[in-house]
């Protein structure tokens, strides 16, 4: 049910807009996970995209959504860190 | 979804990493203990709802023939009152129950050769709603001509198909053909459809949302599960298939431009053999099932429809499961199937999908008798067997007479259910205009009205990986390889189609022997 794009080499980063601590993201690794890798724990349950406990707002990015909860028009603000990849560039999210 | 006071507890954890969410809190039931609405969107039914509307653009099986007798059947379906009959000439008649003159019911009118007749006035209704007859005194037939002129009985286009009665609700320039699956519902000289409704106390969703839950026949349904040994016929380990008790691998799939879901699930028989089934859910309450006794012990590729279920909503709170059991030697491969418990408040794979357990269904009636259905779950003389050995019935109509979305916590295994409320909400939205009542028509249209099921039971002669890692990427190699075989046969129809799948399946076993290591 992901599909998951492999199209090119382009380094994926994940910017924390309070902070600006980014980190260098592969196109399979949740973001859930990179971050983990960061020291920022965001809460989880389903670690599917069906809850939304990790919902979280982003600013910008090119977002591979993978839930199955979220509207189109929420996708405009709205990720489940846990199932969906960064496409390309520069994620950076409302935390 | 998320309220408020978890995003902010979220954004503390995040920054700080130790708060603890209320709702983690033990012993903290108090921080829980308020209940929120259901989802009207994708629950209620009644005229005017976005699923009510949704629904109404579609067949729906409303009852069984048989319960069509000298007397009116009073329905409530899609939380309509009606009345259904067959005439005197053999027709099929689905009316609103209310008489449009005064607001009798017809579930106490008169059968007639043509259409039925009000008790109460006299009034004489075609199977179409035409007034044919409105008894005014002699001399005043010419008035009373020119009042049945003006009046009409709410009706739906209805007939019978092998002992069920359908009915169209929705606009009737908007009719949709009825969708003839395969274009015979793959049934095999020799077998055939079996007719059966299940009465079920609750929304018809959550109904629906048991067929796409393919992992709780590992659990519900298994025999570690019964208390102290009170084994009543609910699970699969009791009638031979405890393949059906192994947690499946799951794939789920949109298909057919988000109009359904394949559910393609893997499970290991033994060292030998892969079973691989697809469920095929289709919007907005159809089900079709493979095999549902399915030991494995043979090589089986391509097997098709066993249960072909509708779910239908009576009103917001009850429903009933109404459908066709495909019986016979070339469905029925191990001939386990009991036609005689296949019917009214009955069906033979697992006892529990319905209010009365078998022996009291026939303590006193055949499966030829309309029984009364009990409406008090806790109030049966069996509530503790029950409790003891749970079926879908006690597990469907428990999660609340309208389940509550916003209370559950899904785990990954939940994927079924949750893509098929997405599928459903974006079809009743027109996020997805293909799934559209419309568009949904039309592709019916396309196919002559018999479009091609993913829906088939498979046992590949596969060994098991040689590690755990080898197993689970070689069970999900061939249970995605499945389903992108049946989404390359969609070009084909008929034998040709049967033809193409067997030698792709041949091909696709094949190449994962080849592939990893056993």
């Amino acid at each position: 049910m992901n599909q998951i794009s492999n199209t090119d080499s382009e380094e994926l980063v994940i910017e924390v807009q309070s902070t600006g601590q980014k980190i260098s993201v592969t196109r399979t690794e949740s973001i859930i996970d990179a971050l983990a890798r960061m020291g920022i724990e965001v809460p989880t349950s389903c670690q599917s995209g069906l809850c939304g406990t990790c919902k979280t707002r982003y600013i910008s990015g090119d977002v591979e959504h993978g839930d199955c909860i979220l509207s189109d028009v929420e996708h405009q603000e709205y990720l489940t860190p846990c199932i969906s990849h960064i496409k390309s560039g520069t994620l950076v999210l409302d935390l | 979804m998320t309220s408020k006071q978890e995003q902010a507890e979220k954004k503390v954890s995040a920054s700080a990493g130790s708060a603890t969410p209320k709702k983690l809190v033990p012993y903290g039931g108090y921080y829980t203990n308020k209940v929120p609405g259901h989802d009207p969107e994708l629950t209620e039914v009644g005229p005017g709802t976005p699923t009510g509307e949704y629904m109404r653009s579609f067949w729906h099986p409303v009852c069984m023939s048989m319960e069509l007798t000298d007397t009116p059947k009073f329905l409530t379906i899609l939380s309509e009152e009606l009345v259904a009959f067959r005439d005197g000439s053999g027709r099929i008649g689905v009316l609103h129950a209310h008489c449009v003159h005064r607001g009798a019911s017809l579930e106490y009118g008169l059968i007639q050769e043509r259409g039925i007749k009000c008790c109460y006035h006299g009034m004489h209704f075609d199977v179409d709603g035409t007034c044919l007859n409105a008894p005014f005194p002699k001399g005043e037939e010419a008035e009373a001509k020119k009042y049945a002129c003006s009046i009409q009985q709410g009706a739906y286009k209805a007939f019978e198909r092998n002992g069920l009665v359908f009915a169209y609700m929705g606009a009737p320039d908007k009719e949709p053909p009825f969708p003839e699956w395969e274009s015979d519902f793959t049934v095999a000289p020799g077998d055939e459809l079996v007719p059966y409704s299940n009465f079920q106390h609750c929304n018809w969703l959550q109904v629906q949302d048991n067929a796409a839950d393919n992992f709780h026949t590992a659990e519900l349904h298994s025999a570690k599960n019964v208390v102290g040994g009170h084994f009543q016929g609910t699970t699969f380990d009791e009638v031979g298939s405890p393949t059906m008790e192994v947690h499946p691998d799951m794939q789920f799939v949109p298909i057919h431009g988000g109009r359904g879901l394949a559910c393609s699930g893997a499970r290991r028989v033994n060292k030998d053999k892969l079973f691989i089934r697809v469920q095929h859910q289709v919007l907005p309450n159809l089900s079709l099932h493979a095999y549902t006794s399915e030991d494995g012990s043979n090589k089986k590729l391509f097997s098709r429809f066993h249960i072909i279920r509708w779910t239908v909503p009576v009103d917001d709170v009850n429903s009933k499961m109404i459908g066709w059991r495909v019986m016979g030697p070339s469905i029925d491969t191990r001939g386990i199937g009991q036609k005689e418990l296949v019917g009214y408040e009955s069906i033979d794979f697992l006892d529990g999908q319905v209010a009365l357990r078998r022996a009291e269904r026939f303590s006193k009636h055949t499966i030829n008798d309309i029984v009364d259905i009990p409406t008090d779950h806790r109030a049966r003389s069996n509530y503790k067997m029950a409790q003891y050995a749970p079926g879908d019935y006690e597990a469907i109509i428990s999660q609340r007479p309208i389940a509550i979305h916003a209370l559950e916590n899904p785990t990954k295994f939940d994927a079924g259910p949750y893509l098929f409320r997405k599928m459903l909400r974006d079809a009743i939205r027109g996020s997805n205009p293909a799934a559209s009542a419309e568009a949904f028509a039309q592709w019916l249209k396309e196919f002559n009205g018999a479009p091609n099921s993913y829906c088939s039971g498979n046992v590949f002669e596969l060994p098991i990986g040689a590690t755990t890692e080898e197993e689970v990427a070689q069970r999900r190699f061939v249970a995605k390889g499945v389903i992108t075989i049946l989404t390359e046969s969609e070009q084909y129809k008929g034998q040709e189609r049967t033809d193409f799948v067997k030698q792709k399946m041949e091909e696709l076993e094949q190449t994962a022997k080849a592939q990893f290591k056993h």
